[in-house]
């Protein structure tokens, strides 16, 4: 992304292996934890690395977790608490504690069967030769590891995330020098689960409790319009630039406005019978929920009234079960409706 | 990294001075051992009323939450306390393979969770164990029986400890993180009635379950901290996946859980419409001070003061009728938006500042 080329540890342009990258937020706030954690907790001077936890399939890495890893002697007991950073230091400081690794990687695939590692995080500007020396152990323990290196000084102003994304650079060649030991940057998008936006959603908004009692519509309501300002947003952006086409301000690019025309092409997005149907199926559904619904509130404050009122003025005669009998049965009847409904609605 | 590079940072963020996460990183372990010793919580069941989740640990646990499908999922949380408040820094998940309606951690779970714990100070993570967290996937945020027995022994053995539970099925439903965190009373403590309990929706098969223990618990104040640096990243990962809310569709994704749901909602219908003949009973009539007071029946008294009434069970079907639809609603207005958006061609051309206004929210 914003990565200056002019690092001699990447190669730029350099030959990718075409994979996809997806990141998930869970890992970029578990990195930014960790930084913090250390910039808080330590003296400052341990490298902080870890591990990225993730599945792979036909060419497409999903980040999913990470976990934190430790740099010091291979024999396990080097503690990277405040005592023992000097200890640390005394050994060759780059590299990576490898019983550590395994301890931590059987312990993730315990509880995370479908992860493995996909590869490693560091947090840096660019890469430097300690990152390029990390990696090839990373070589030596998994397959083709990607690299993930964050950018804690990132300019706030950038709407980019401070994270990029790297793997060694392939090789032409037996002996290729201009490749060997550098990195080329992967292009990566952000993929979130259901879950998962939902909580991120919430971490932003800040509050789980309390305020949560203000009405889900609104809050539903809100997160529509942010999402649909995002794209407008976007779109005045395009027409901007379509406009400082015709008016030959900007200098055209032909990839640009044939993404723009394929984009245009594509609306309706969906205008099919089967959808218009469906759609209305499912509106006509969702309007009787909500008719049910007041009905059975109605049904709910009458049964109130009539409650209270029986037992303030509790009627003289004994035919009082029997008459009230009567409205009851009338009522039972009205919510096996409900129900009847409810399971036809959903049989789809 | 570089030093540098670190302080521009602190600089810019001017991190120190009010980030709440840098003042419980710096919350010397000692005042904390000395407040255990101490255990202000032993004296006062009340003592704990707020529970402050980091960030990373909140999107944790919601995500293995999820992970877990039909099945309850259990994990661990470590973090410190200070002044009546938890904080939840960190969460794990244990090898625990739950069932639909339980989950239990035996020994195997306890190994791990020991070294799990040696292994996360060996990489700079000191915190100690403050509590446990599992899910309940479709049932609401409460401690059943067998929570609550396993909460009770934590909190007599490994106070202070605390217990949250998140239900993954009604956060996606809801849209929002489902979760509650509870700690428990000791064994013989009578609670001061808890007058406005809120009201939840608990399924047919649970009620009897949740009933029975209500007052066994209570819940604490569920908050989020995050960083600044936390912040930033997501403000700028908005920028990123808001596509996402534009291209999910609730309806798409809950239809197997309204459904059941709905079906829930016909059978606690079918019992309300089965009890409404007595359905006085849960009408006390509240009697002047002297207390002469006599069973319902007795209205023509006159000096009651009113009505003290429980919700009946069907003003409760009510209410779980009237969340299913707005659920139902916010899902449909989402992808009526979606139509307008992309199926409807626009009848009059768009005045641009009038669009403006509108997506930002200010007309």
């Amino acid at each position: 992304m914003s990565a200056e080329a002019s690092s001699s540890h990447i190669a730029p342009g350099g030959a990718t292996s075409g994979l996809t990258i997806n990141l998930h937020p869970l890992p970029i706030l578990n990195v930014s934890d960790h930084f913090n954690r250390s910039r808080l907790t330590s003296s400052g001077s341990t490298k902080i690395i870890g591990a990225l936890l993730g599945t792979e399939s036909n060419r497409e890495i999903s980040i999913v977790n990470s976990f934190e890893l430790v740099i010091g002697s291979t024999d396990g007991d080097v503690d990277m608490g405040e005592i023992s950073t000097s200890a640390a230091q005394s050994n060759n400081s780059t590299s990576l504690n490898t019983t550590f690794f395994e301890t931590r990687k059987d312990q993730f695939k315990q509880v995370f069967p479908t992860l493995d590692v996909v590869g490693w995080y560091t947090v840096g500007e660019k890469p430097t030769a300690e990152d390029v020396a990390l990696h090839r152990q990373f070589t030596n323990i998994i397959d083709t590891p990607i690299f993930l290196l964050f950018n804690p000084n990132h300019p706030p102003s950038s709407q980019t995330l401070p994270v990029t994304i790297y793997e060694a650079a392939l090789a032409e060649g037996a002996k290729d020098d201009s490749t060997d030991g550098k990195f080329v940057e992967l292009a990566h998008g952000i993929e979130t689960g259901e879950a998962e936006r939902i909580a991120v959603d919430g971490v932003s908004r800040g509050g789980m409790d309390g305020e949560g009692e203000e009405s889900t519509v609104v809050a539903n309501l809100t997160t529509q319009r942010n999402a649909i300002r995002m794209l407008y947003e976007r779109v005045a952006v395009l027409l901007q630039y379509i406009t400082g086409v015709i008016n030959k301000t900007a200098k055209p690019d032909h990839n640009i406005l044939r993404q723009v025309s394929a984009l245009v092409a594509t609306l309706p997005t969906m205008d099919a019978k089967e959808f218009r149907d469906e759609l209305t199926t499912e509106y006509d559904d969702v309007q009787l929920t909500a008719y049910l619904t007041t009905l059975t509130k109605q049904l709910s404050a009458l049964s109130d009234y009539a409650d209270k009122h029986n037992l303030l003025h509790p009627p003289p005669s004994d035919d009082f079960g029997g008459s009230h009998g009567g409205s009851r049965g009338g009522r039972g009847h009205g919510g096996f409706e409900y129900g009847g409904g409810g399971g036809g609605r959903r049989r789809r | 990294m570089s030093d540098i590079a670190r302080k521009t940072f602190e600089l810019n963020n001017d991190v120190q001075s009010v980030d709440p996460t840098a003042a419980i990183f710096q919350y010397p372990r000692e005042e904390e051992k000395a407040l255990e010793d101490d255990a202000p919580w032993s004296k006062d069941p009340h003592h704990f009323h707020t529970v402050k989740i980091s960030a990373v640990a909140l999107i944790k646990m919601v995500t293995h939450a999820r992970s877990g499908g039909a099945y309850e999922i259990m994990g661990v949380m470590y973090g410190r306390v200070k002044d009546g408040v938890f904080w939840i820094m960190d969460a794990a998940a244990l090898p625990v393979q739950g069932t639909e309606t339980r989950v239990n951690a035996g020994n195997e779970a306890m190994e791990y969770m020991v070294s799990f714990q040696e292994s996360s100070r060996e990489a700079g993570k000191g915190e100690l164990l403050r509590g446990w967290y599992h899910s309940h996937p479709g049932y609401g945020c409460w401690l059943s029986g067998i929570d609550v027995n396993t909460q009770l022994n934590q909190q007599k053995f490994n106070d202070p400890y605390l217990a949250v539970v998140i239900d993954p099925n009604r956060t996606v439903s809801a849209g929002k993180v489902e979760i509650g965190a509870f700690r428990t009373y000791p064994e013989g403590y009578k609670p001061p009635s808890s007058g406005t309990s809120q009201y939840q929706s608990i399924p047919m098969e649970k009620i009897e379950d949740f009933g029975v223990h209500a007052d066994a618990y209570y819940p604490l104040k569920v908050e989020i901290y995050k960083t600044k640096l936390d912040e930033q990243l997501l403000d700028l990962l908005w920028n990123k996946y808001w596509v996402a809310t534009l291209s999910s569709s609730l309806l798409t994704s809950n239809r197997e859980y309204s459904t059941s749901q709905v079906k829930d909602l016909n059978a606690k219908l079918q019992v309300a419409s089965s009890n409404l003949s007595s359905s006085t009973s849960n009408l006390k009539l509240k009697s002047a001070p002297a207390g002469q007071a006599s069973a319902k029946g007795k209205g023509n008294i006159k000096d009651y003061v009113g009505v003290e009434e429980e919700d009946t069970a069907l003003a409760k079907v009510a209410k779980d009728s009237s969340r299913i639809a707005t659920e139902a609603q916010n899902g449909m207005i989402s992808q009526l938006l979606k139509d307008k958006l992309f199926n409807t061609p626009l009848q009059a051309p768009l005045d641009p500042a009038t669009a403006r206004a509108t997506v930002q929210g200010r007309q």
